[in-house]
């Protein structure tokens, strides 16, 4: 099957009905043309050649739907992705946040989650962990049970491990991870600060408020326009003023919001709610 | 307007800025350059091509808008998608080891601007490109490799030639040439 070929439209919302139906997953926030890449793919990896197959599947094989839906969503590329942000981020707004009497970090739509644990080695460094709260959030359960095991995919542990040596050229990543069984895995300690919680980023409530700093890069990308916007406007209501945005690099903030998160950061789409 | 793809990989530098500096200014038509890359230089890539280029030669953002007259060159570690509504930039898996690969930028413009595509395949060492030229084929568009004997690693054009009929083999003069009489 072509990966890339388009779905009807008749199709395509008998997909989108049967996840949120199962899951109350609403597939409709995601961007349509990678919507139809991610099933496919998935579709793909399963043999699954017919999309009433696929439809079958997910109404009578429960453990199908949680990896089908783990599958939607698209994982991170590797830890410490983009090196000189993490840089930036150490050197100028975590010694800022260094001073704040506890510190609430929110990383929604988990994924993989490179980005999670790369945030959590750099607390760690900086002696931030224990006056931090972070929440990783996903509406994904999997995604969730997942992250918690933290194993590290070995094939993206080299592109990872030379990231981070460029932020730190005394260290290899590996002081940060643990052996069993021949696989690699984040930290225990490293996790124990973290609260995964199933979140839809759809809701207006978010699990928390008065955050510090929201880390959401390359997330933005698969969220089609009118999402983003209702998803920035949740954070714009609960991250604490002066606190910290961080997208990714090829991610633009909507004229609406230029007036909310001001960049401190261009280059690395790092903004300061204001 | 038209909708030219180009991918290339190792070799294909020369070319693509041959061909960017042999465009008119106000060329009508807009160009997508997917060329394989280092992925964690961000920097260089678009001053490297716009020393020459007639056109200006850009970076797009995710949803940025498509307008005639600008190359736009995937970024680094980046998928580019190019959808009814503008660019789609994603992290997922690297397909043929490659993000951004050709295929994706190929099969998304196939599918979304189907006969208005010309689809440039050049010099390349893998065979990211091969299936997503045939779509473009498929589609109804006209597809284009560089002549194998002018390419500096021939893997990439042979493996489309492999795959499918292509309309022309051709080298950089001709494509040139081709580019400046294409009507809109």
């Amino acid at each position: 099957m072509d990966e890339f070929q388009p779905i009807s439209n008749e199709i395509f919302r008998k997909i989108i009905s049967t996840v949120r139906t199962l899951r109350n997953v609403d597939f409709t926030m995601f961007a349509p043309d990678i919507l139809m890449h991610r099933i496919n793919r998935s579709m793909n990896l399963h043999g699954i050649q017919f999309y009433e197959k696929l439809i079958n599947k997910l109404m009578v094989d429960n453990c199908f739907v949680d990896l089908f839906l783990s599958e939607i969503f698209v994982p991170t590329t590797e830890m410490f992705r983009d090196d000189t942000m993490w840089k930036f981020l150490e050197e100028h707004i975590i010694s800022k946040l260094k001073h704040e009497s506890i510190c609430k970090i929110w990383v929604p739509q988990i994924c993989g989650d490179d980005e999670l644990y790369s945030l959590l080695i750099l607390l760690h460094r900086n002696g931030m962990l224990d006056k931090s709260t972070v929440y990783a959030t996903s509406p994904i359960q999997k995604i969730l049970d997942d992250a918690k095991i933290a194993l590290i995919d070995p094939k993206k542990f080299e592109a990872s491990d030379s990231n981070f040596k460029k932020i730190n050229d005394k260290n290899s990543l590996t002081i940060y991870l643990s052996h069993s069984d021949k696989y690699e895995y984040i930290l225990p300690e490293l996790l124990n600060k973290v609260i995964f919680l199933r979140h839809n980023i759809l809701n207006s409530v978010s699990p928390d408020n008065a955050f510090n700093l929201v880390l959401f890069r390359d997330r933005m990308l698969y969220l089609n326009s009118n999402i983003q916007k209702m998803v920035l406007e949740n954070f714009a209501s609960n991250i604490v003023k002066g606190g910290y945005l961080i997208t990714g690099i090829r991610e633009k903030i909507p004229n609406d919001f230029q007036n909310v998160f001001v960049p401190v950061s261009k280059n690395e789409n790092i903004f300061v709610k204001v | 307007m038209k909708y030219i793809v180009i991918g290339g990989s190792a070799g294909s530098f020369q070319t693509v800025s041959a061909i960017l500096a042999n465009l008119p200014k106000n060329y009508p038509h807009a160009v997508f350059l997917c060329l394989h890359r280092l992925k964690n230089v961000r920097g260089g890539f678009v001053e490297a091509l716009s020393l020459k280029s007639n056109i200006p030669v850009c970076e797009p953002f995710d949803k940025d808008q498509i307008v005639p007259g600008i190359a736009y060159l995937a970024p680094a570690n980046y998928h580019l998608y190019v959808t009814n509504d503008g660019f789609s930039l994603t992290t997922e898996e690297a397909i043929n080891h490659s993000r951004p690969s050709i295929d994706v930028t190929f099969f998304s413009l196939a599918n979304t601007k189907k006969n208005d595509v010309v689809g440039i395949l050049l010099s390349g060492a893998n065979k990211d490109g091969a299936a997503g030229i045939k779509s473009i084929l498929d589609a109804g568009g006209k597809i284009i490799v560089q002549s194998p004997d002018e390419c500096q690693v021939k893997t990439m054009p042979l493996a489309a030639i492999k795959l499918t009929s292509i309309d022309y083999s051709m080298n950089t003069k001709d494509i040139i040439d081709f580019l400046k009489n294409l009507k809109g």
